[in-house]
């Protein structure tokens, strides 16, 4: 007999997507660019993540998910709040139901003496994040933003002390501040003894973990130094604390475990399975499709965060599917990647002008085609 | 104890799920479902449950609407509506309660006693 839990499994992806809503409101807001179609769109997420997870037993999140709501539907944000409400929303979006035993549970409700209680979650573990610095002030409220997202803050001095930090145990994340000097050492690896140029902290440290640089200067050089060297991230030291925060925690933080849901139309069996094998389950819920018109009812069934079509097919061709995407209000945001024989200036131009994201040459290479699919995905969400 | 039908109209899957496994398993509910407004009334008039657990928020028909449009046909206007809304608060609660339902209950709702809820708010007469 179905769960619980299985219904939990079943439908969860609605949640993880709504979470995604939820985070990309957050960073808009942030950078005060949360127009209202993101509100509404925020709202409504907020608003079916309570319902679920409140039905599911996760009583705190819910709560969170309608304070949540609430903040989007009244355009009043209290950032630090809705950062705490989305931290706790995803724990329990990340958690794993334990088949509960609901037959059980329900005997047990109906009897007042024996309570039946809510299914059992395991929590979510929180990730370390090692900060290579002096600032205390700077220090203290870092740390006291990094439980709401789920981190924990273990400080180090210098470079070395760093390097050793996230050698010797598992760190989601290295935030190296350096408020001036220091940089040429840090990042660009020089050696002021000898004068020559060495591998840089920064370098050594990206091998192991995402790492972010604060720094107090600007300069242009540095940040491409940074980014060459590795660093994932680049901040200003004079930007919030909450931005801080916020940033490093939506890179350290364990990625949601998405199934990337591919539409494929061609015309050709061969392609199809080709393209079913190399975007293989769990990773990727891929529905193919051969006749170009049947990819319509399809895309209402799937709702793929991408649709690989085919440019060349007898009838309706690939452009003509791109018109008909780009001309549906829900769709006209849905990535599409049009597959093609000859990749050329042409193709390339016809394509895009017919709404194509991206373009890719048949025969598709798989590792290719599943880093375009995430990137597109990615941005899309 | 037999078992009656009841028909549950919720636009989102996990929660209608969610409701039909919880009545099922009880042994007192035969389940039918609608995931929006107008396939309720279709589902409604071809299998004259005995009950509707009736979502408020749905996009296109929402409840209230197919609550009027329940009332406008003989063969559904008769049967009980309940319906199932985040927003509980008591003075929204009145006003479902004024356009003609049977009861309220809130989401999220507790799938260990929904059944219990449901057959509170119908009261002893509508029991199986």
């Amino acid at each position: 007999m179905s769960g619980l839990a299985e219904l939990w499994h079943k439908h969860n992806h609605l949640n993880v997507e709504r979470v995604r809503t939820l985070e990309t409101v957050a960073k808009a807001a942030l950078h005060s660019r949360l127009d209202r179609q993101w509100r509404t769109e925020g709202e409504q997420a907020a608003h079916n993540l309570a319902g679920s997870l409140g039905t599911f037993g996760f009583g705190e999140a819910s709560t969170a998910a309608f304070e949540i709501e609430a903040m989007l539907r009244t355009g009043i944000l209290d950032f630090r709040r809705f950062a705490e409400g989305l931290l706790t929303i995803r724990e329990a979006v990340d958690s794993e139901l334990v088949e509960p035993d609901i037959e059980g549970d329900l005997l047990l409700a109906d009897n007042p003496d024996v309570p039946g209680g809510p299914p059992q979650r395991q929590p979510a573990e929180t990730v370390r994040v090692v900060f290579c610095g002096t600032d205390q002030e700077l220090v203290e409220r870092l740390c006291s933003l990094a439980t709401p997202h789920g981190c924990t803050v273990e400080t180090v001095a210098d470079a070395s002390a760093a390097i050793a930090a996230i050698t010797s145990a598992p760190a989601a994340a290295l935030v190296i501040d350096l408020p001036t000097g220091d940089l040429d050492d840090m990042i660009v690896g020089h050696d002021s003894g000898t004068g020559t140029t060495g591998e840089s902290a920064v370098a050594r440290a990206a091998d192991l973990v995402p790492v972010f640089v604060l720094t107090g200067d600007d300069d242009l050089s540095y940040r491409l130094a940074a980014v060459r060297a590795g660093a994932v991230g680049f901040l200003r030291r004079d930007c919030q604390a909450e931005e801080i925060a916020a940033f490093v925690a939506s890179v350290a933080a364990p990625p949601v475990k998405v199934t990337l849901r591919v539409l494929v139309v061609d015309d050709d069996p061969g392609v199809l399975r080709h393209i079913a094998e190399e975007l293989p389950e769990p990773s990727c819920d891929v529905t193919a499709v051969s006749e170009p018109l049947d990819c319509w009812p399809a895309l209402e069934q799937q709702r793929p965060d991408v649709v690989l079509i085919d440019l060349n097919m007898p009838g309706v061709c690939g452009l003509d599917l791109c018109h008909m995407l780009r001309s549906d209000p829900r769709w006209h945001r849905l990535p599409v990647i049009v597959m093609v024989d000859v990749l050329d200036v042409a193709t390339a131009e016809g394509a895009f002008a017919a709404g194509a994201d991206d373009l890719i040459a048949k025969p598709v290479i798989g590792s290719v085609l599943r880093a375009r699919i995430a990137a597109h995905a990615e941005r899309c969400r | 104890m037999g078992t009656r039908r009841i028909l549950i109209v919720d636009d989102e899957d996990d929660i209608r799920e969610i409701a039909q496994l919880s009545l099922e398993i009880s042994g007192r509910w035969e389940v039918v479902a609608a995931a929006c407004g107008s396939e309720a009334l279709c589902v409604a008039a071809e299998t004259r449950p005995a009950a509707i657990l009736l979502d408020v928020m749905m996009p296109g028909l929402d409840g209230p609407t197919t609550l009027g449009r329940l009332r406008q046909n003989p063969v559904t206007a008769d049967i009980p509506v309940i319906f199932l809304t985040a927003k509980a608060q008591s003075g929204e609660r009145r006003q479902l309660l004024d356009l003609g339902a049977r009861g309220v209950i809130a989401k999220p709702f507790d799938p260990m006693t929904l059944g219990q809820e449901i057959t509170s708010v119908l009261g002893t007469e509508e029991q199986a």
